[in-house]
């Protein structure tokens, strides 16, 4: 992964010698739609002596956590094709909900909460396949860097068990099994709707490339939007493929 | 130049620590009083005299016992006018055990006792515990309930040391409840398991006890004599404090155990998180001589049950159990010789 990485950063300087246009801007991205699953049924911790059942690897608006990302966006256009980095500060959380086994076929549900400050560094090169006169259409595919600099990690509470639910379990029992304080790269690809050269709109797919642990396999993949805002700077401009 | 080298060494030293590998997190408990002895003296048809030793095990599992309690804590009450007498504090190293045998009661349900299966967290850091030292089998027990052998289901085959696979299985022990307790049946089994182990080896039965025998086809004076044949200790845990405390008591004391009867799902987490050092490792215990002036005339044979509380507090009872000699014969014979036992004492 580190090679890809320092493949497209290599492309991007090498881009750059030949770019028409440079873009600086800011984005804005929020990732409401998750899904984090795990390989095993059953969840042994090496942080306590309890034991979980692992049930619910679905897809999730919102409760299986949400990120909220903001940062500064470096374009390189040339002619049908842009190269992106996107350096980023990531409010990143998860949950993910298992079952303690409590009396016959009944299971108290415990949601463990893990949340992240982390710096993302996504790469990717698009290529605008459609334009109409004010927007424009393309894909883009590449992968990021995400750096884990803080960790906090609690529980999902009810009025019922919010009192006991500490003095129980321990908040730490996904250590190594749904999160590391690791840098760990992704990958990521989506589809951008640009208007002019101010805004540019994307939803865009990230999958995270290893695993937190090594004896349990917990995937991890994100849909988000984001927003991009470019400033209205004449950087690098030259003639590109839509000016008349 | 030399001075600088000094000051950098002292900074590197400083700054290294020793890292020492987190326990792991165990619930909380509670402050919870265990008996771990009451033994005959003797008798007249007004008075009994006999010695205790019990335990007050603190909250906190790390920190073993809390031991700085006086004589003017604790309190009586039974058939009669009980006095404390001798009060002291004593170092109990419990006998190195070979082998152990773990039943738990599957019978009726958790939902009242341990609502949230906390016995599993706590079972299983047990056999992690005792593991490392010696060998243990581990089985559930009820009759006409969920489990699929009667009248106990182990998890284990024999004895053994690998303890993940059995921790594993007390949490498809949570799914089996269920039927009525065969609690005299299951101690039983245990005897004929033990047989496999060598003769001068303690053996340890460790019972954790949810309600009263019900089911069981043999008396409780017959286990008493099958457990005392091949001097196997039980050691009782109750989690429910509307059992027949008569019966544990001498169940417990007669085979030379110690008995705990907690009143909440704490304690019972504070007990269990002390089964290894209650069972080989040391405690630091109250004695005391009890003299009980009974309410009617003590004749042989005559089994005694008083309670030992402390006094302003929400902490369990420890219940005391003495069982008055049959004959003049036997008065003797239980003079010269204490009973066998777990420990030793300093």
């Amino acid at each position: 992964m580190r090679n890809v990485m320092l493949f497209f950063l290599m492309s991007f300087t090498a881009h750059s010698l030949f770019a028409q246009r440079f873009n600086f801007g800011v984005n804005f991205q929020y990732h409401v739609l998750k899904q984090v699953s795990l390989d095993k049924e059953w969840i042994v911790p090496s942080t306590s002596y309890a034991i979980y059942h692992a049930t619910d690897n679905r897809w999730k608006f919102f409760s299986a956590g949400q990120s909220i990302l903001i940062g500064t966006t470096f374009q390189l256009d040339y002619k049908k094709i842009y190269v992106v980095l996107e350096p980023d500060f990531n409010l990143n959380t998860y949950n993910y909900t298992v079952g303690y086994p409590t009396s016959p076929g009944v299971e108290e549900n415990l949601t463990f909460k893990s949340l992240f400050y982390q710096i993302d560094a996504p790469l990717y090169v698009g290529y605008q396949f459609h334009s109409s006169s004010l927007l424009r259409y393309s894909f883009f595919s590449g992968g990021s860097i995400s750096v884990p600099y803080h960790l906090e990690t609690s529980f999902v509470t009810t009025k019922t068990n919010s009192g006991t639910l500490y003095s129980q379990f321990s908040r730490n029992d996904m250590k190594n099994i749904l999160y590391s304080n690791k840098p760990y790269p992704n990958f990521l690809c989506g589809f951008a709707v640009h208007y002019s050269s101010l805004v540019r709109v994307d939803v865009r797919y990230i999958h995270r490339m290893n695993y937190p642990g090594t004896e349990y396999k917990a995937t991890y993949n994100t849909v988000g939007v984001a927003l991009t805002y470019y400033l209205p700077l004449s950087l690098l401009k030259k003639k590109i493929y839509y000016e008349n | 130049m030399r001075i600088k080298k000094l000051y950098v060494l002292i900074f590197l030293l400083s700054s290294c620590t020793i890292i020492k590998e987190q326990p792991k997190f165990v619930p909380a408990g509670d402050y919870t009083l265990v008996t771990l002895s009451s033994k005959y003296v003797s008798h007249t048809s007004t008075q009994l005299v006999y010695t205790v030793k019990i335990l007050l095990l603190d909250n906190f599992l790390t920190l073993g016992d809390y031991s700085i309690l006086g004589e003017g804590n604790f309190a009586l009450s039974g058939n009669g006018v009980s006095a404390i007498s001798n009060f002291g504090i004593t170092q109990v190293n419990f006998l190195p055990v070979e082998s152990s045998i773990v039943l738990l009661d599957q019978s009726g349900s958790y939902a009242k006792t341990d609502p949230d299966n906390l016995r599993s967290q706590l079972v299983s850091k047990y056999l992690s515990d005792c593991s490392q030292v010696n060998f243990f089998q581990l089985g559930g027990f009820s009759k006409g309930g969920r489990l699929f052998n009667e009248p106990v289901e182990f998890l284990t085959n024999g004895f053994t040391n690998a303890w993940q696979a059995p921790a594993q299985g007390l949490y498809t022990l949570a799914q089996q409840t269920g039927g009525q307790s065969n609690l005299y049946d299951a101690i039983n089994t245990s005897v004929n398991s033990f047989s496999v182990t060598p003769p001068n080896a303690t053996r340890n039965c460790l019972v954790l006890m949810n309600a009263n025998d019900q089911a069981s086809s043999l008396s409780l004076n017959s286990l008493l004599q099958n457990a005392s044949s091949i001097n196997m200790h039980v050691n009782l845990t109750c989690v429910d404090s509307s059992v027949n405390k008569l019966s544990a008591a001498s169940l417990a004391m007669q085979t030379g155990g110690w008995l705990a009867v907690c009143n909440t799902p704490k304690q019972m987490v504070t007990v269990i998180g002390n089964w290894n050092r209650l069972t080989s490792g040391q405690a630091t215990a109250y004695n005391f001589t009890v003299t009980l002036q009974p309410d009617i005339a003590l004749s042989s044979g005559d089994e005694i049950l008083t309670k030992v509380y402390l006094l302003n507090s929400s902490v369990n009872s420890a219940y005391l159990y003495v069982k008055i000699p049959e004959n003049e014969n036997a008065i003797a014979f239980f003079m010269a010789i204490e009973p066998a036992g777990l420990w030793s004492t300093n």
